[in-house]
């Protein structure tokens, strides 16, 4: 997550991202996947 | 307190008031943004506009265990002379599909980190026993899985977007 994105990496190594604002309940979607969220990364630039 | 709002015994005890710290002077006729809000033990209460409202009726009671979703809409925008500063809004949905917004009228955005707080705590305990038990689990966009991992759903979803690494 970086800069208001929630950013995944495939396989294929293929990117993909959305704007955390699409994602409801973000913060808990973090702690399912065991991933730290700094409140910062959450702000769109 | 603000009037009507002592009544409401049925959230528990009073944890802080916020109140809009500007004023509105046109309607919103979108998602509610309330211009006063009440957080109790057990949830808050909003009202839109104070001055409007007459009786308790005009009063919206939201408990933790209604609450469905946040969504954080964090982003900046451009002041004067080159200056930037962060904007906030939050949108909470009731199971029930009624929305409201708190963003930065209020300050702490009506303490978004304390409702944060409250209603994660009671989404996560059955969230994470079906995670656990291996059930695909959406946010939006984004399905996870445990043994399968993370799936990102781009076809309905503005704001994505697809690249390959270099």
């Amino acid at each position: 997550m970086k800069n208001g994105r929630f950013k995944i990496t495939l396989n294929d190594r293929e990117h993909q991202e959305v704007r955390v604002s699409k994602i409801p309940n973000i913060e808990l979607l973090c702690q399912m996947i065991g991933l730290n969220l700094n409140s910062d990364e959450l702000q769109y630039v | 307190m603000p009037t009507g709002f002592e009544s409401l015994t049925s959230l528990g005890p009073v944890r802080a008031v916020f109140e809009d710290e500007g004023v509105q002077i046109l309607p919103n006729f979108g998602t509610p943004v309330p211009s006063v809000l009440v957080r109790y033990h057990d949830g808050f209460a909003y009202r839109v506009q104070a001055m409007l409202a007459r009786n308790r009726k005009d009063i919206h009671i939201w408990r933790w265990d209604e609450v469905a979703t946040i969504e954080s809409n964090i982003w900046r925008r451009r002041g004067q002379y080159g200056s930037s500063y962060a904007v906030a809004e939050y949108t909470l949905t009731k199971r029930a599909g009624e929305k409201v917004v708190l963003n930065d009228t209020m300050k702490e955005s009506g303490g978004i980190a304390h409702i944060k707080e409250a209603v994660f705590a009671l989404l996560e305990p059955p969230l994470a026993k079906r995670y656990e038990a291996g059930e695909a689990l959406t946010f939006g966009p984004v399905t996870i899985h445990r043994q399968s991992g993370l799936e990102l759903d781009q076809k309905n979803t503005p704001g994505t977007s697809s690249r390959m690494s270099t």
